[in-house]
């Protein structure tokens, strides 16, 4: 077994624009030949390794391919030219319960998600309880879902994942649907996986999940590589990046020096803090406090 | 947050998809069909009483029909009893109709699954494959009903053994061809409505409700009765007749012309699910 779970070389995806993606016959007799549109390259020549264990990062604004090439690690799409070799059991969570049948009762359609995840049947009744017991829709579940609430819907989509036991793991960033409760327990259940050693690609656009949980990250832009590194790094160059595009923005429609800063600004100005400093044990200036108490100082007026 | 439907699939080396085989998808197949069956007669009735009214309906009517209104008459059985229309035409409307269906509802069971293909990898041919699994355990109960019929009127003999290869070759020329119909449908929207018009044509084409010796052999020029013969769904429907209701072997010329079409079906569907069924995610 090598070191690397995914190993992406050169990797790139082009799709064909078109505005009638699926032209009819009459307009292929009338054209003559079909027009395939413009090209746009979706990923282009990326090249990365993920460790096994290790969790991925993926960030970038939104169009910038992060789903494509999660979707190209996943198998869905085929690269259009490079190689991509993953190297273990996936499991790729692309979106809540989109294999759910809504005439189909809750137990019927653990069955069939079960098959879907690449179960089988003696799989899913050994995990049925398990499932059973983290959806925690009690009755509900010998009913067709589509009588369900959104919440018992996520609920059961989840209690499905969670009985997986996948060696890699790929997660599309799907917006918390449930309430608090059910968010920290899909978070816990992903940091609980992360620490048993399963490799976890990430697409997020929180980079406070990316410092949190990723060891190493790729910023994705216009579907090339802008940064790969440790995740810190590409999260405080992403951010910058965002910060200068504001300030930008800001100069070219405002004009004025000060709107970034102002851009920033909380509050009803009452009261401004004007500078914050770091203090170390003996109340001197300390920027930098490494595993020791300290005070803040700010200033007001 | 994350979850929901995912997969899950063997070890690999080489890229982001698994080589396996239809085997190896066996289990979803399975329960794609189950899906089918479950949600078709979901919140009717009589439920699965409904897989057979629908034929039984078409049976009395073509019977009533062709037998009553136009004197129709059916061929003596095998054993040498008075033939009977309703039974001669039940053994040709069971291989019809499965043929019939599974075109109809695989063309398009690629675009209604279409939201999961973009989410999740699994081969397109798996939910064609189901579909068809879901409609040949009705044909399978409609077998059934026919054998009964025929013992009732004492009609058996040896070459019942041959209807599993009979049917093993049919139901791979059929899926076959189902497949290869649903994958061109994603890029040729027309071709549904297409396919619509023919299988109606075809029908009446096929010596189904009446015996091809009425088809005229020449008709202006046109040699007919050779076209009916040039069918693929001719050559299954009378070697079914023959061998259970006529009770005779179909000669190796017949069994070579099935094994023929179906080959020839698993080729064109190899070819167009290589051609245009990888990138199905994509493509709905």
């Amino acid at each position: 077994m090598s070191s690397y779970a995914i190993r992406a070389e050169n990797l790139s995806k082009r799709f064909w624009l078109n505005a009638e993606r699926h032209t009819s016959l009459k307009a292929r007799v009338v054209r003559g030949k079909l027009p395939r549109g413009h090209e746009f390259w979706a990923l282009r020549d990326a090249s990365f390794e993920i460790e096994r264990g290790s969790t991925f990062g993926l960030v970038g604004q939104n169009g910038s391919g992060k789903s494509t090439t999660l979707k190209v690690l996943a198998g869905i799409y085929r690269p259009t030219s490079g190689s991509v070799v993953v190297d273990g059991r996936v499991s790729a969570l692309l979106e809540l319960g989109s294999g759910f049948h809504g005439d189909l009762t809750g137990r019927e359609n653990i069955r069939l998600n079960g098959a879907i995840l690449g179960l089988t049947g003696k799989q899913v009744d050994a995990a049925m309880d398990k499932i059973l017991d983290f959806a925690g829709i009690g009755e509900f579940i010998d009913l067709p879902v589509k009588i369900y609430s959104s919440g018992m819907f996520v609920r059961l989509a989840f209690a499905i994942a969670v009985s997986l036991d996948p060696e890699i793991l790929m997660v599309d960033e799907v917006i918390a649907v449930g309430d608090e409760e059910f968010q920290r327990k899909c978070f816990d259940h992903l940091f609980d996986l992360r620490k048993r050693g399963t490799t976890i690609v990430l697409v997020t656009h929180s980079l406070g999940l990316i410092r949190d949980m990723c060891d190493q990250a790729m910023w994705l832009e216009h579907g090339q590589i802008r940064k790969l590194g440790p995740a810190m790094e590409v999260a405080d160059s992403y951010l910058a990046d965002i910060n200068e595009r504001e300030v930008q923005a800001h100069q070219v429609s405002g004009g004025e020096e000060s709107a970034a800063n102002e851009s920033k600004r909380l509050g009803s100005g009452e009261v401004r803090i004007t500078s914050l400093e770091f203090l170390d044990g003996e109340g001197k200036p300390n920027p930098v406090l490494p595993g020791r108490y300290g005070r803040a100082r700010d200033r007001r007026r | 947050m994350p979850c929901g439907v995912g997969l899950t699939y063997g070890r690999m080396s080489i890229a982001a998809r698994p080589r396996s085989s239809i085997w190896a998808y066996r289990f979803l197949i399975q329960n794609f069909a189950q899906r089918d069956l479950k949600s078709r007669f979901k919140g009717t009735l009589l439920g699965w009483a409904w897989s057979l009214m629908v034929p039984l309906a078409t049976l009395t009517t073509y019977s009533l029909v062709f037998s009553v209104f136009f004197h129709s008459t059916a061929p003596n059985f095998g054993n040498g009893r008075t033939g009977f229309f309703a039974v001669w035409l039940l053994v040709g409307l069971i291989p019809w109709n499965f043929f019939l269906i599974t075109i109809l509802i695989s063309m398009p069971t690629l675009l209604a699954n279409g939201t999961l293909l973009q989410k999740v990898y699994f081969p397109s041919y798996v939910p064609v494959l189901g579909a068809a699994l879901a409609i040949l355990v009705q044909t399978l109960i409609e077998c059934c009903i026919l054998a009964v019929v025929l013992l009732v009127f004492g009609n058996i003999g040896p070459t019942w053994l041959l209807f599993p290869v009979w049917l093993a070759l049919f139901v791979v020329f059929v899926t076959a061809l189902a497949l290869s119909l649903a994958i061109v449908n994603i890029h040729v929207r027309d071709l549904a409505q297409m396919v619509n018009v023919a299988l109606t044509l075809l029908f009446f084409l096929t010596p189904i409700i009446y015996q091809i010796s009425l088809v005229p052999t020449v008709w202006h020029g046109i040699p007919f009765q050779e076209l009916v013969r040039l069918s693929p769904i001719t050559d299954f429907v009378t070697s079914l007749r023959q061998l259970a209701y006529d009770l005779q072997e179909p000669d190796l010329t017949a069994w070579l012309q099935l094994l023929a079409w179906t080959a020839g079906a698993v080729a064109l569907a190899y070819f167009v699910y290589q051609r245009y069924g990888l990138d199905i995610g994509e493509s709905v």
